[in-house]
């Protein structure tokens, strides 16, 4: 009954393409995120939600009342724009004030709200600018009170960072995050950089091709992720493609085609069960679980395999390897730069190198 | 970093130069020789470099002129008026609501521009003649008993003439004015809130002053110094301020007093484009 917005079944064609396919999902009082590329919906899924876009089928419920056919100035949603969409032709006091305008809402009280929130994010003395004399972050804050004035239910932010620079970007990132707590307004945020969703939001929403892959904090996104589109989606990944051999345990034995090292691992806690003796699975290895030298390790609850370092790109505070394994396959290493001493600082290019790393970082993803 | 300043300077300087020397010799020093020939003393065939008000008492002090001054302010006022009421709707048709044929309508809207005007002011004449199609079809269906000239020879038949010849230039800018909006800026208005008609009177039609007032411009000081329109539909009984400053060039041989016209002539439209810029609010979208 927490639930502030709920999506049911909800799907949206644009001529042949599916461009959301049957997603559902629910939002209580916190920062949600989808999450997707280009394409997989999640900006359509948005403007249902403002009521810009009508559903072919499905709903959408706002505390538990049913919004799906009321027009987008009746809903008590509220969007911020991805390129601001500000009012060119007023001013920004003007441009915060529309929506209260529009409730017919007294000047003093206006005038006394617009200072309010003007100076929440540091803007008060620029009301009389217009949109075109501010930043490209000034805008984008304006734009983000214009539509918390009106106190929503729920907050729409559709990519709101993408036009600005990276610094820029962070720092509001955690503006958003900060204000979100102040006002206690269900956000919804749409972005495609993985980086910001799993900062800011309390929750994601994998989304790809119209339907949504996986929800989950980031951390269950990020080490247990129910897909391979998942786990490349969020943060970078090795991805092996294999049969079950055996199972000892939790663990499973995943044979490779053209490798000879055995590979054990563990199934995702979000897709366990669904493994048999002979599926096909994917094998996935974060890039930073991974351990590399050049002298053959210990291989207890390890797996172990070996290449020749094809690539070496020192990004100061660690340094990223591209090491080819004996069957052609590329896997992609961080090792900290933590210790002077470390062994990685002897390992060059054109290097055969053991790759390790534990079993229960080796991820069973079922396709 | 001086010197590469100075050079852009002198480059631009270069670039600039023609359009200057064009403008300089064609438009500044005509413009300014006709402000000093109003002061001068003037008469038919005659003009002494003498300074005078006499040519702007004369058009002050004399009924008549004033008479035509006013026909004039109101014909094309009225004019105006009336394009921007039938011009709008028709941009905001091709700049909203059309999706698919726009540019061949606008293409049609502007191919009749291309014929000389005073073929169209001409068919204009007949058009409206006693034995002209619209006369000819009212008596034929019976609301006329006999042929009658339609509005020829009146203000009337001006204004008809006027609109029909400065449509396109209302239609064009309303329309890309229009199109310029962004649709986000659209959704914006009705996600906080506003419904059509709000969003009509607060972002649509605000964003389109621009277009109204380049077409103002565009239209209302030719229209000022028209002459051949009320010259062959507007018959003996109306006259423009365009046709007593052609008179007194061409055939009266004042050219003092036919320069004092056109420096009055001149301040009007001036006054009335910063009276239209202060009252659109234009300044805050500039």
């Amino acid at each position: 009954m927490s639930d502030v917005l709920a999506i049911r079944n909800l799907s949206k064609s644009f001529g042949k393409v599916k461009a959301v396919d049957n997603v559902n999902f629910t939002i209580g009082d916190e920062f949600f995120a989808f999450l997707g590329p280009s394409g997989s919906g999640k900006t359509t899924t948005l403007r249902m939600t403002a009521g810009l876009e009508v559903p072919d089928s499905g709903s959408i419920l706002l505390e538990d009342e049913d919004i799906t056919n009321l027009p987008p100035e009746k809903r008590n949603i509220n969007t911020v724009f991805q390129n601001y969409a500000l009012f060119p032709h007023m001013n920004v006091f003007e441009n915060v004030a529309f929506g209260l305008k529009r409730k017919k809402i007294d000047n003093r009280t206006i005038n006394k709200e617009v200072s309010k929130f003007l100076e929440m994010v540091g803007l008060s003395d620029k009301a009389k600018r217009m949109p075109r004399q501010l930043s490209g972050g000034e805008k984008q804050r304006i734009a983000l009170i214009r539509a918390l004035i009106n106190k929503p239910k729920v907050l729409l932010l559709d990519e709101p960072l993408g036009a600005l620079d990276l610094k820029i970007r962070q720092k509001l990132a955690i503006d958003l995050v900060n204000i979100r707590e102040q006002v206690n307004i269900s956000f919804v945020y749409v972005t495609h950089d993985q980086t910001e969703a799993l900062t800011m939001a309390d929750r994601i929403a994998v989304m790809d091709k119209g339907r949504v892959i996986q929800i989950g904090e980031p951390k269950e996104l990020y080490e247990n992720p129910n897909s391979s589109f998942a786990a490349n989606f969020i943060g970078n990944t090795n991805i092996l493609k294999g049969t079950v051999a055996e199972k000892k345990g939790d663990y499973y034995r995943v044979d490779i085609p053209g490798f000879t090292s055995r590979v054990w691992g563990l199934p995702t806690s979000t897709c366990s069960g669904a493994f048999q003796t002979g599926n096909e699975v994917d094998v996935s290895i974060r890039p930073e679980k991974i351990s590399i030298t050049k002298k053959n390790p210990v291989s207890e609850n390890q797996n172990v395999f070996s290449g020749r370092v094809e690539e070496m790109i020192y990004v100061g505070p660690s340094t990223e390897f591209l090491v080819k394994l004996n069957n052609g396959y590329m896997f992609r290493v961080f090792a900290q730069n933590i210790s002077p001493d470390s062994e990685i600082w002897n390992i060059k290019w054109d290097d055969d190198v053991y790759l390790y790393w534990r079993f229960d970082k080796t991820l069973l993803l079922s396709e | 970093m001086k010197t590469k300043s100075l050079k852009t300077h002198a480059a631009l300087m270069m670039n600039i130069m023609p359009s200057f020397v064009y403008l300089l010799l064609l438009f500044y020093v005509p413009m300014v020789l006709m402000m000093v020939i109003s002061f001068w003393k003037s008469g038919f065939m005659m003009l002494e470099p003498v300074f005078t008000l006499d040519n702007y008492r004369n058009f002050f002090h004399n009924s008549q002129y004033l008479q035509i001054l006013r026909d004039t302010l109101v014909i094309t006022t009225g004019s105006m008026f009336m394009l921007f009421v039938i011009g709008y709707p028709i941009g905001y048709f091709l700049g909203r609501v059309v999706k698919k044929y726009d540019s061949l309508i606008l293409f049609l809207m502007i191919v009749p521009v291309e014929i000389g005007f005073l073929v169209r002011i001409y068919a204009w004449k007949i058009i409206l003649s006693k034995t002209g199609i619209i006369s000819s079809f009212l008596v034929y269906i019976g609301v006329f008993k006999e042929p009658a000239r339609i509005f020829l020879y009146s203000k009337a038949a001006i204004i008809l003439v006027l609109i029909h010849e400065w449509l396109p230039y209302v239609v064009i800018p309303v329309t890309i004015a229009l199109k310029g909006i962004e649709p986000a800026t659209l959704e914006a208005a009705r996600d906080l809130g506003a419904d059509r008609f709000t969003i009509f009177r607060e972002i649509i039609f605000p964003l389109s002053i621009p277009g109204l007032f380049a077409s103002f411009v565009l239209i209302f000081i030719p229209m000022l110094g028209e002459f051949a329109i009320p010259t062959i539909v507007g018959g003996s009984s109306t006259y423009m301020l365009g046709n007593v400053i052609n008179n007194q060039f061409m055939a009266a041989g004042n050219w003092g007093f036919g320069s004092a016209i056109g420096v009055i002539l001149l301040f009007a439209s001036t006054l009335l484009i910063g009276l239209v810029i202060k009252v659109s609010g234009l300044e805050k979208l500039l």
